[in-house]
């Protein structure tokens, strides 16, 4: 049993001919199947289509994407203007502009991702160097002496009670 | 003397912007060669004016030889290039009416046939002042798709829309074109 073909109004052709354009090839098919009922039953419809097929023609012939002498003519003002002023500066990106600054120092490094490494190393070291000082200010201290004498070291953490059993000798 | 850019037709657009990044003009001076009519072209049917699409063009030029060294080929060089020369174009709409070209020029190969010519002519000059009266953004969504032959899916991306926005930019476009152009009768 064939399939019911969908109902289609007017309004939904206009809608669908803006949408897909004129050659019902390339639509849908249930929609396709609509708008054809639609067509050979309605003078509208046909009118409609007939319109949408006059309007693709008339884009697709006159817009046809050959430019002008006018486009030429106004291309080759620009291009001389281009060439005719100095063109501007480039921004560079922070990393080659650092690359640069480091290259007009005479210390352009090498290999930049060993530079890093060492960069980062000798922060760290600094930031070490410096909390070591603030502890001496705020109290703590990272180089305070070990305790001397096991009896002035504070064990409590590491002593137990003996094991009852042990202590029977069994 | 030549330049190691000399070699331009066989250049691809993104290894050319390679070269630009670096500051190199002769590579910038190649893809001003390749696409500047077509620029201009676009620019002046957005516009429908010349000396602003000039005005445009050269901006939009100069801003791709200033970003070039941020420039990342995610897309065609072309599409970039599409997208600033739009966008110059419809934030320039909103600062100036648009006045729709006188038949969008003369065909730089006119046909033989005077009469043919001048009925292409008077059609062209119908289309480019319907064109003219619509939205900015409709106006753009039209000439990519039907002048610059572009899929809907690169105009989306050249717009910085989605497919379904530019189909919609392109309904509205097509009704208020075929209510200004074609005449209604009773049977097509």
């Amino acid at each position: 049993m064939k399939a019911p073909i969908p109902a289609l109004s007017l309004s939904h052709l206009e809608d669908a001919l803006a949408l897909h354009g004129p050659d019902l090839a390339a639509w849908p098919e249930d929609l396709r199947m609509g708008a054809q009922a639609l067509m050979a039953a309605d003078p509208a419809a046909r009118a409609l289509h007939g319109q949408a097929m006059e309007l693709e023609r008339l884009l697709t012939t006159a817009l046809d994407g050959q430019p002008t002498a006018e486009d030429e003519a106004i291309a080759r003002r620009v291009a001389t203007r281009l060439r005719a002023a100095p063109l501007p500066t480039q921004p560079r990106p922070w990393r080659e502009r650092a690359e640069n600054w480091l290259a007009a120092l005479g210390l352009r490094p090498a290999w930049p991702g060993v530079a890093a490494l060492a960069g980062m190393a000798m922060l760290g070291f600094l930031l070490g160097g410096h909390l070591v000082e603030m502890g001496g200010v705020y109290g703590f201290s990272l180089s305070s002496p070990a305790p001397t004498r096991l009896a002035d070291a504070d064990v409590s953490g590491i002593m137990f009670d003996p094991d009852p059993l042990a202590e029977n000798g069994l | 003397m030549r330049e190691p850019d000399d070699d331009r037709d066989q250049t691809r657009d993104e290894d050319l912007m390679a070269r630009v990044a670096q500051g190199n003009e002769a590579a910038f001076r190649t893809l001003c060669d390749r696409h500047l009519v077509r620029a201009v072209a676009l620019a002046r049917r957005t516009l429908g004016n010349d000396a602003d699409a000039e005005e445009v063009v050269q901006e939009a030029f100069l801003r791709v030889w200033r970003a070039a060294p941020r420039w990342e080929p995610t897309a065609a060089f072309s599409t970039w290039l599409h997208r600033i020369v739009v966008n110059l174009c419809l934030n320039h709409k909103r600062r100036v009416p648009h006045a729709p070209l006188d038949a969008a020029g003369d065909p730089a190969d006119p046909a033989p046939d005077a009469e043919a010519q001048l009925e292409s002519r008077a059609e062209r000059a119908r289309l480019a002042g319907a064109i003219g009266t619509l939205p900015a953004r409709q106006r753009a969504a039209v000439l990519l798709t039907y002048w610059e032959g572009l899929s809907n899916n690169r105009t989306a991306q050249i717009m910085g829309t989605t497919v379904g926005g530019v189909e919609t930019l392109l309904v509205r476009a097509r009704k208020a074109l075929r209510a200004r152009l074609i005449p209604s009768s009773d049977e097509g």
